[in-house]
């Protein structure tokens, strides 16, 4: 057990959660480790571990190794057997996942309260054996095979689990425009240009040892966060976490990624790839301005709520609701946070012969927005009013909460980009918008990826 | 007025009809920051004159009335920030919204003039978008089999209305007054069930349905739900059926199986739904997955689902798997399917069931939209609002023998497989 953790207290900071009606309490524990307690009142719990790693720790020999290890943190730990972490949490009703993405990997469970307390407590102590004490069996993991070779009749474990997601994935045409996309706009050796998933190749091969380092590599204290929202006393409560979360005094996670890697890239700005499909899926995406650039991120935010994403924003009115001769099926836009700068991207649909009068049109659109018809002051009022709302409804469950500070808190690492949110949009101006508006979204700054109806290409 | 009092999250709905005639069960949450209503209307497709005349009809009130362009119901829409869609499901229409407190009376005053003043002018238009959607939904395999699925077991009925049977019967919606009548019969205030659950208080609610939604003069609604009703209730499938539904450049077969099963107000409902979770719908403990995901390493995604409709039903199992692994993967659809005949459910298995479903409702009775929808949904399929507190109760007693029965009847009917996936995976 390690001293520094369990026997420790640690004076908690505050910090406001916007609808709720007490403060939530952060720990910062001296090896590293955070937790963030959110009073709730409510009927259910969430308790959310957040590691700061995924794809971005990855190279092209480990490509899914983060999201392979996060199937296998679910195969027992040197407690549990397999299976005896989802039984126990299930057969209290609670529901059990995780995700992996480009800067993070988080593992979740939601429950019910009941009485006593005790759904609350299993799931703490059985949530942290899980985090720390993973045991990565070989035979759930399943024999090292070649996935091209028809005739594999061996055992199919995880990695055959992890093959089918892929799989799964790779049959949805978004998968193909996004990954398509992703590739033209980072250069090789980025991370953010893998696909967080990995290969068939690696995920078949990657052996267990590699595997276990990763594990040991990235889930230590410095790297990990965890978020507990629910009815419960702080006071009581936070002992039973220290407790629990009792790190090796050895463990020591590598230091994250952090620098900021350019983006220029001269892999060109436009491309069609094709396939078996009747509708045409594009995305444009351009690079945004960095994660911890709150004012510029929420001008963003308002730009993307104007252009597409409601009813009344300019690209949904002009290409879905107001041509006489409906060519566009749907078109939504929208901004994504990532450590090393964000993405916004435009999606949508078509049916037309080529693509090229439907972008022609969509560049028309971007440009009145831009430079001729500028977003207006009754625009920006709905914009901003919805965005409140947003995240008024992102605070009604114990889930959205956790997950709003835990993404914070791991991909940005300032928590008043959630406590101030709030604030910090209405202190925005219109101007504000209209300039991130121009500064990030100029036509030359597009790259652009259509799937259109012809034989299917491979994509990456 | 009744007043019934539910345990756990859902206490104290009160259920009254108001003078205009429509229902409103009501659960007054002050600590929600939003007020969430869920308006369903009686008939849904089993009155569409042409299968999805409702459907097309959804979509044209938000296109426009007597005084409101497009254009100007979205920024009315969006200047609230109201959520607000309207979806036809087999049954019924379902308008759901969501609006902050202080915008109730604007909100209605929207609502009345979609549900009195429509136009459905741009018909024709719409058609041709409806078309484009339901192009690019069947571009996924998946959804193509989901699908072939349900169009083959509910064929030529409303429910078995999917995106290619609409897709067939877009050109024969040609009536824009035909589409009116419709619109003028089901919006009537008197086929309105409201769930709403919120901050609001029930006075102010009640002021605004029956000033928002007079009584409309009668219109003759189409004469088909009657009928429908009939042939659904009594729906069997006559033999079983392999539909295959090659996409040459797919990795995966998409594999579906379903079979008629009894309607929501049944009593077999509860051990059926207990069998769902049992089999497919509980997580990572759950048969399907235990079994052909972690043991045989076959599928991402495996499960069951039971849809209980008003009149009929629908259980079905799903993998998406290699392709040459189709046929392992039927043999353990239908080894799972026969165990649950052939071997009673132990005590602790059954017990760890009923409380993963029991445990699970406060995550899915979270929020005051999901309890206004739920509220809804159980009285407009004609269950009785004790239904929600005797639902515990009910689940309580489902035993093995249960089970076991409600399984034998099911799996004993002819099926419908659905396979969307490269050729060779037929052969």
């Amino acid at each position: 057990m390690s001293a520094t953790l369990a026997e420790t207290p640690v004076t908690p900071t505050r910090f406001a959660v916007p609808y709720l009606p007490e403060q939530a309490y952060r720990f910062d524990y001296p090896n590293g480790y955070t937790v963030v307690f959110v009073p709730k009142p409510g009927e259910v719990f969430n308790v959310s571990t957040w590691v700061k790693t995924g794809s971005i720790h990855e190279d092209d020999r480990i490509n899914g190794i983060s999201h392979f290890l996060e199937h296998l943190m679910f195969k027992g730990t040197t407690r549990c057997k397999p299976g005896e972490f989802d039984r126990a949490m299930e057969s209290m009703g609670a529901i059990i996942n995780a995700a992996t993405w480009k800067d993070f990997t988080f593992y979740y469970v939601t429950g019910p309260n009941d009485p006593a307390g005790e759904n609350f407590a299993t799931v703490l102590d059985l949530h942290a054996d899980m985090m720390l004490q993973s045991t990565l069996p070989e035979d759930e993991i399943g024999p090292q095979f070649d996935p091209a070779d028809e005739n594999y009749d061996g055992p199919k474990r995880e990695r055959c689990v992890v093959i089918e997601e892929i799989n799964m994935y790779k049959d949805q045409p978004w998968t193909k425009v996004y990954n398509t996309i992703n590739n033209m706009m980072y250069p090789e050796g980025h991370p953010y240009r893998r696909d967080v998933i990995g290969t068939r190749e690696i995920v078949a091969t990657v052996p267990r040892e590699t595997l276990e380092g990763y594990y040991k590599q990235w889930y230590a204290p410095a790297t990990m966060t965890t978020i507990v929202v629910g009815d419960f006393d702080v006071a009581t409560l936070e002992p039973q976490v220290r407790k629990a979360f009792a790190f090796a005094a050895d463990a020591k996670a590598s230091a994250p990624m952090t620098q900021k890697l350019s983006v220029s890239t001269s892999g060109g700005r436009y491309k069609v790839i094709t396939g078996d499909y009747q509708t045409a899926f594009f995305i444009v995406g351009y690079h945004g301005p960095d994660g911890d650039d709150l004012k510029s991120t929420l001008a963003l935010d308002v730009a993307s709520y104007v252009l597409g994403e409601s009813r009344s924003s300019r690209l949904v009115q002009s290409l879905v609701e107001k041509p006489e001769t409906p060519v566009f099926n749907f078109v939504t836009c929208g901004q994504q946070t990532f450590q090393l700068g964000n993405v916004f991207y435009i999606q949508g649909n078509f049916i037309a012969p080529t693509p090229d009068e439907p972008l022609a049109q969509l560049n028309a659109e971007l440009t009145t927005f831009l430079d001729t018809d500028p977003i207006t002051q009754d625009e920006f009022m709905r914009a901003m009013k919805k965005l409140k709302v947003a995240f008024a409804t992102g605070a009604e469950t114990a889930a959205g909460i956790a997950d709003d500070i835990g993404e914070t808190l791991t991909v940005i690492g300032d928590i008043t980009h959630y406590s101030g949110y709030l604030q910090a949009l209405e202190s925005l101006t219109l101007q504000d918008v209209r300039d991130a508006a121009k500064q990030f979204l100029s036509l030359d700054k597009a790259y652009t990826t259509v799937l259109v109806n012809g034989p299917t290409t491979d994509t990456p | 007025m009744t007043i019934t009092t539910s345990p756990a999250t859902l206490t104290n709905i009160e259920d009254l009809t108001l003078p205009n005639g429509a229902r409103l069960v009501y659960q007054h949450i002050p600590s929600a920051p939003r007020v969430a209503m869920a308006c369903y209307i009686a008939g849904g497709n089993l009155m569409d004159p042409v299968l999805g005349a409702i459907d097309i009809i959804d979509r044209l009130l938000m296109k426009g009335t007597k005084t409101r362009s497009q254009e100007d119901i979205a920024v009315a829409i969006d200047g609230l920030s109201l959520e607000m869609d309207v979806d036809s499901r087999r049954d019924y229409s379902v308008l759901g919204a969501t609006l902050l407190p202080e915008d109730l009376d604007a909100s209605f005053e929207l609502i009345h003039d979609i549900f009195y003043n429509a136009t459905l002018a741009e018909f024709e238009r719409e058609k041709v978008k409806i078309a484009g959607e339901l192009h690019m939904e069947l571009d996924s395999p998946k959804a193509r089999a989901s699908d072939g699925l349900f169009k083959t077991v509910y064929a030529n009925t409303p429910y078995g209305l999917t995106s290619s049977v609409f897709l067939e019967t877009l050109a024969q919606h040609s009536s824009v007054d035909e589409a009116m009548a419709q619109y003028h019969a089901i919006y009537q205030p008197s086929r309105m069930i409201w769930s709403v659950a919120g901050p609001i208080e029930k006075d102010e609610l009640v002021e605004a349905l029956t000033r928002w939604l007079p009584a409309k003069s009668q219109s003759a609604a189409p004469n088909t739900h009657d009928t429908w009703v009939k042939t659904l209730n009594a729906y069997q499938l006559a033999q079983d059926v392999l539909l295959p539904l090659p996409k040459d450049d797919g990795n995966q077969a998409h594999i579906y199986q379903g079979w008629i099963a009894p309607p929501v107000a049944s009593d077999d409902y509860y051990p059926l739904a207990v069998m769902n979770t049992l089999l497919g719908a509980a997580g990572l403990t759950a048969r399907l997955f235990l079994e052909l995901r972690d043991k045989q390493g076959l599928a991402y995604n495996v499960r069951s689902s039971y849809d209980a409709y008003c009149h009929s039903g629908l259980f079905y199992l799903y993998i998406g798997t290699e392709p040459k692994n189709r046929q392992k993967c039927l043999d353990g659809f239908r080894d799972e399917c026969d165990k649950l005949v052939t071997v009673p459910v132990s005590d602790k298995e059954l017990a760890e069931t009923k409380r993963n479903m029991l445990g699970r409702r406060a995550m899915a009775l979270e929020t005051a939209g999901q309890k206004a929808g739920y509220i809804g949904s159980v009285v407009a399929s004609g269950r009785p609002l004790s239904h929600i507190e005797k639902f515990r109760e009910r689940i309580a007693a489902v035993t093995a023998n249960d089970i076991q029965r409600v399984a034998s009847n099911l799996f004993s009917k002819p099926s419908v497989i659905a396979i969307a996936g490269p050729s060779h995976c037929f052969e």
